[in-house]
């Protein structure tokens, strides 16, 4: 399995990022242009069509209905969608990560997304770490699995919630929203934050964080979430919205919307720090926003059992592998992996390059939500995990 | 006398055409509204016209068709007001209206079955002329128009030879006790009106043809009137015949449900009114269906009440259908999504809107009291002591009721699109004269309503064969008499209405509100997620929803061409129409091919020209 | 089969009663840092001034832990106006002008049964025509500009507008701050704010509590 899934362009050349693979490959422009991510990896998503009273309809930038700002021509002769244009840069910050010392840098992507913060700033100290050649200790490794699949099942949690909403389902959804908020007061007293900022730093954690009580909470969670999931997949109401909504059937798109489709792919495989695991990824055949909701509503039962074993279990220290090349490191955030080109040097970053989860499964969403009626809309943005702050523009 | 001039005044109207279109037009405003005058006063029983025969030509006005008289007067009065307003110079136009509406008022006022089928037939020549004058026409509308039209005729033909053989007499007004006969009879009027699956005689040269809008007036308003004169003359005279009615319910009942389906996705917008007529036909033929079961059934009293149900509904369709079209000359193009044109003043638009209401079937207007009456009927139907007749009550009703209800969108995207604010503010201008006359006597329907339902009852009471006279006016509950209108049971009564008072309720909310809203109101722009107003739905989606529902009814087809789409629905019964025309087609053009090779559009006006002059030769 | 509402009446109340009592928990490092001693510490956002930490630029980093911990305490905001009109009912529309999304689901927290606003009257809405306040979020981004401008005359009057978190207020540490061109009511510091703050600062503007 080693299809493109990223690619950036340094000092004139261009290099495309693997499935799989850390090694980067340097590729033509030609054959770049001929990829089917070529433009979602560029952050541009028309797809606009036309034709006997077609017409735009806007949604957007700012409504209440989305989460964030973002704006949405959907091209329709009423009702049916044939297609979609997304457009993301209203919210375009432009951060800019290269030219600043480490410290900084890793603040800087803590607010990158600060809803995945953990994984994101996790996967560039450790890709600094790595550069650096610099060894972590055991505690540090299993304290960062652990908040990363608390991370996990905080942001599924969330996922199931608004999917929920979208659906009418207003008790499990509030219900929902309540055991999100019961773990993340638990992480803010544990780790002094509720979106774990200020955690993580070069060569390990900069504060002493005690695991224990957040287990011991993630449990009580988790089993409360499957009392909601048991109910959710048995009320027809809630199904039959989301079945056959939304369909996917590329390749191309990250995560749990990519294990829908049956296809065994997940970022843990290849992790390091989950090598002692035995890892198993989720999947699901449907390719559709009931296949996306089960495989991530069992991967929050997955996570916990991750937490559990890394509570109790003994991890090996993590040595960075020395390398002068420029390779890929990744990590598999809560919406998919998000992949990452990096260069140091004198103490600061001198290159970054980005390739998050959203950008790819921003293009499976405009392609599977094709034929759907705008009812549809909320059922299938919700399923895949959206996040438009973390749609490019970072350097 | 008066008759004869009734029977003359419109074929003078023809040598004046040809010197002055203004003039004919002003003329045909005077005879129509002395018509209208005449029948209103002949319904009261102030005077009475009776009939006038010289050998075969027979013409009379007494009975049925002075109501139908007063309907179609004032349909004609309209499409006057149109022309003179909207298109006052064009002679040959003029000639062409002034021929049909000869026509129809002579079919009207004829005495005997030849009579009326000859005219019957100089109505469809004219027709056919009225909507293939123009050289620009597209040859296949007329052609259609015409071959259903002959089919109507043939039917007539065949059934009035029936009549003859079943009853010895030519004169209208005999017993025919055959119902073999008499479903012919019927069934060449429905050809005309346009039933289900043959609704393409309505819509096809409407939309089709470009006829112009004094012909689709004609064709929708009069015609179909004339049409359902016909049949409700036939069935009150003749022996009733239970099962017959029960055919009429079920067919009216498709024809209202298929139409007012195919009416919301229309995009054009003169089809749209013209599947409208088809829904409304159907309902029609609901009321003459009732009317035969009740006559068997011998209930004075509610066959009384589905003929006041016939009238009202009639009345209200034809002048609201006629302003509708009258509304829909406001663009010369006639794609909705696509429309360009309004300047509408106020007072045009709340005419307009009126009749858009009546035709949803919204009570107080007038379209309302005759849905009013036509469920009240089917509901009152429904607890009949007969299993089979209540059975078929119910599901009529049903349909009935999903038609009416489907009405509603389809005149809300009607008047929403095509009043919606564009350039061209002429031709707005234009029709706005129009508008407020034919909004002012819709609105008549209401506020008169008791003197409308007073006037129809009574006269209804001294018609042959209905058996006693029974005025539906009552008070109850601080209603004074004559404004509460009531649907009679055994005891009591079954349903009342009141359209005074619910246009008086309306009326002075609607004043109190705005007295006390004056001032107050904010204006700010639409927040379109905080960009500028971007684009506007168009027709087209507004009723795309039921077109996904429905896919099965319209074939809906969503056709692709890279990134162009485009989706299309199709009127299932055309379709299987056209099939079978291609299949006849290729055995027929071989055929042809051998015998003759002329234009095939001549030669059919050349055949029925001759076939009319036979008809008076024989006659004469 | 489940029966939810059944299901959600065993679990009993879960909601706080703040602002009438105390708040039973707080994100620590959202809060205000306070000094414990006098060494001096490197901020990346340059908040610590002689006065204090500026609510303005702090962002709740905690890289200051050698000489500051949290205050713990809930008024990590600023009110430059009060609106007592809205005493009654106080509805809520957010714009996201360039966050990382924490602000979004944080201001949206206060909704949860947790914290439950709606008990005290304060309601999200899905238009900014039927808001009484506005919570503007984010960095600075060239393009939203025109659509906050939009939002604010499009809102009915009496509101209030308010700059939420770190970033509309100093820019955060890698943009450009709002002030310059939005005339605020009320600013919450943090990054993002703890709901308790969120809570206590709205039940403030809107002039019920003193």
């Amino acid at each position: 399995m080693n299809n493109i899934t990223g690619f950036f362009e340094k000092d004139g050349k261009f290099y495309a990022i693997k499935d799989g693979t850390e090694i980067i490959e340097e590729i033509s422009l030609s054959e770049l242009e001929s990829l089917r991510i070529y433009n979602p990896v560029r952050g541009v998503y028309n797809h606009g069509v036309s034709g006997e009273n077609v017409f735009p309809f806007n949604y957007g930038p700012s409504t209440g209905g989305m989460i964030e700002t973002v704006d949405f021509k959907i091209y329709t002769y009423g009702e049916r969608i044939l297609s979609l244009d997304i457009i993301t840069d209203f919210k375009n910050r432009n951060m800019k990560i290269t030219g600043h010392p480490y410290q900084e840098a890793i603040l800087i992507m803590e607010r990158f997304n600060g809803f995945h913060s953990f994984s994101y700033s996790t996967l560039l100290s450790r890709e600094i770490e790595q550069k650096l050649s610099m060894q972590v200790d055991r505690e540090t490794v299993k304290t960062r699995v652990i908040l990363l699949e608390i991370e996990r099942i905080i942001s599924h949690i969330f996922k199931t919630a608004r999917l929920c909403e979208a659906a009418s389902q207003n008790i499990a959804s509030y219900w929902l929203l309540a055991l999100r908020e019961r773990l993340m007061r638990t992480v803010a007293q544990e780790t002094g934050h509720r979106y774990m900022f200020g955690i993580n730093t070069v060569g390990g954690l900069r504060r002493k964080i005690d695991c224990n009580k957040i287990v011991e909470v993630a449990g009580k969670v988790v089993s409360e979430y499957k009392a909601i999931i048991d109910g959710l997949t048995v009320s027809r109401i809630f199904i039959d919205r989301i079945e056959n909504t939304c369909k996917v059937d590329g390749q191309f798109q990250r995560g749990p919307a990519l294990r829908a489709t049956g296809t065994q792919y997940d970022y843990r495989q290849f992790d390091p720090y989950y090598s002692s695991m035995d890892f198993k990824p989720v999947s699901e055949t449907g390719g559709d926003s009931l296949s996306r909701f089960l495989v991530f509503s069992s991967e929050v039962f997955q996570s916990l059992e991750i937490i559990q074993k890394a509570s109790k279990g003994v991890f090996g220290e993590y040595k960075a592998i020395d390398s002068n090349q420029m390779r890929s490191g990744g990590i598999e955030t809560p919406s998919g992996d998000a992949r990452i080109a990096l260069e140091i040097g004198d103490g600061e970053i001198t290159f970054l390059y980005l390739r998050t989860p959203s950008m790819l499964n921003m293009e499976a969403y405009a392609e599977g939500i094709r034929g759907n009626v705008k009812t549809d809309i909320p059922f299938a943005y919700e399923s895949f995990g959206l996040w438009i702050c973390e749609m490019g523009c970072i350097k | 006398m008066i008759l004869i001039l009734l029977f003359i005044l419109p074929f003078l109207s023809l040598p004046i055409a040809l010197f002055s279109s203004r003039m004919s037009y002003c003329f045909g405003i005077f005879f129509s509204s002395l018509n209208s005058i005449l029948s209103v006063i002949l319904m009261l029983g102030y005077a009475s016209a009776g009939s006038f025969a010289i050998g075969n030509f027979s013409i009379m006005l007494k009975g049925l068709n002075v109501t139908f008289l007063l309907i179609i007067s004032v349909v004609e009065l309209l499409v006057y007001i149109f022309s003179l307003f909207y298109m006052p110079e064009d002679k040959k136009l003029a000639f062409f209206v002034g021929l049909t509406i000869a026509s129809i008022n002579s079919v009207l006022l004829s005495g005997n079955v030849i009579l009326f089928l000859m005219f019957w037939e100089s109505m469809t020549i004219s027709g056919y002329l009225l909507i293939g004058f123009k050289d620009e026409t597209k040859s296949y509308p007329p052609f259609v128009f015409i071959s259903f039209g002959e089919l109507s005729t043939i039917f007539l033909m065949v059934g009035f030879a029936g009549y003859y053989v079943s009853t010895g007499t030519l004169a209208l007004g005999a017993s025919l006790n055959n119902p073999y006969i008499l479903m012919i009879i019927i069934l060449g009027f429905a050809f005309k009106m346009g039933i289900v699956p043959l609704q393409m005689v309505e819509w096809l040269p409407i939309a089709h043809g470009n006829s112009p809008t004094p012909g689709s007036i004609l064709f929708s308003a009069a015609m179909t009137t004339l049409a359902l004169y016909g049949i409700v003359e036939f069935i009150l005279t003749s022996v009733p015949y239970f099962v017959l009615g029960l055919i009429l319910m079920i067919i009216g009942a498709f024809s209202l449900l298929f139409g007012s389906i195919f009416a919301l996705s229309s995009e054009n917008s003169k089809m749209l009114p013209a599947y409208s007529t088809v829904e409304n036909s159907g309902a029609m033929i609901i009321l003459a269906g009732l009317l035969s079961i009740w006559r068997e059934m011998n209930d004075p009293i509610m066959v009384a009440f589905v003929m006041l149900g016939i009238f009202v509904y009639a009345t209200a369709h034809a002048w609201a259908k006629s302003s509708i079209f009258i509304l829909s000359s406001i663009s010369d193009n006639n794609n909705l999504p696509t429309m360009r044109g309004s300047g509408l003043t106020p007072f045009g638009r709340v005419g307009a809107a009126i009749s858009a209401i009546s035709l949803m079937g919204l009570v107080p207007l007038g379209g309302g009291i005759g849905e009013w009456l036509l469920l009240e009927s089917l509901f009152i139907s429904s607890v009949s002591s007969n299993l089979v007749f209540a059975v078929v009550a119910i599901v009529s009703g049903a349909m009935a009721a999903l038609g009416a209800g489907i009405a509603i969108p389809t005149f809300t995207k009607y008047f929403g699109f095509i009043t919606k604010k564009h350039g061209n503010p002429e031709s707005g201008h234009r029709i706005s004269t129009p508008m407020k006359v034919s909004g002012a006597i819709m609105l008549s329907l209401t506020v008169l309503a008791p003197a409308y339902v007073y006037m129809y009852s009574y006269f209804i009471g001294t018609l042959k064969n209905v058996g006693g006279r029974t005025i539906f006016l009552s008070n109850l509950k601080g209603i004074i008499y004559p404004f509460l209108l009531y649907s009679p049971q055994k005891q009591g009564f079954f349903g009342l209405l009141s359209p005074p008072f619910d246009i008086l309720f309306i009326v002075v909310a609607a004043a109190i509100l705005s007295l006390l809203a004056k001032g107050k109101e904010r204006k700010i722009t639409v927040w379109n997620g905080g960009l500028g107003q971007t684009e506007e739905v168009n027709s087209f989606a507004y009723a795309n929803t039921l077109r996904i529902i429905l896919k099965k009814v319209y074939l809906s087809k969503e056709e692709r061409e890279g990134t162009r789409y485009q989706e299309r629905t199709f009127d299932i019964f055309w379709i299987i129409i056209i099939d079978l025309a291609k299949l006849y087609s290729r055995f027929s053009g071989k055929f042809g091919r051998f015998f003759m090779n002329g234009n095939i559009n001549r030669y059919v006006q050349y055949i029925i020209i001759a076939l009319f002059i036979v008809l008076v030769m024989v006659i004469l | 089969m489940r029966i939810w509402p059944l299901d959600s009446l065993k679990k009993g109340i879960i909601t706080t009663k703040f602002p009438k009592k105390e708040n039973e928990t707080i994100s620590p490092w959202s809060t205000l840092p306070k000094r414990k001693n006098d060494e001096d510490v490197f901020c990346p956002a340059d908040a610590i001034g002689t006065e204090g930490v500026d609510l303005k630029k702090c962002i709740s980093c905690g890289l200051c832990d050698s000489s500051f911990e949290p205050s713990l305490k809930t008024d990590n905001y600023s009110m430059i106006r009060k609106e007592p009109a809205l005493k009654k009912s106080f509805k809520i529309f957010a714009i996201d002008s360039g966050t990382c999304g924490s602000c979004n689901t944080e201001l949206h927290s206060i909704n949860n049964p947790y914290y439950d606003a709606s008990r005290l009257g304060i309601f999200f809405t899905n238009t900014p025509k039927q808001a009484d306040a506005l919570a503007i979020m984010g960095v600075y981004s060239e393009k939203m500009v025109p659509v906050i401008k939009e939002a604010i005359s499009a809102m009915s009057r009496p509101a209030v507008i308010i700059l939420f978190g770190a970033c509309p207020l100093s820019g955060n540490i890698f943009g450009k701050s709002l002030e310059s061109i939005i005339e605020p009511d009320l600013v919450i510091g943090g990054c993002p704010p703890d709901p308790f703050v969120i809570i206590e600062a709205l039940e403030k503007v809107r002039g019920r509590k003193q």
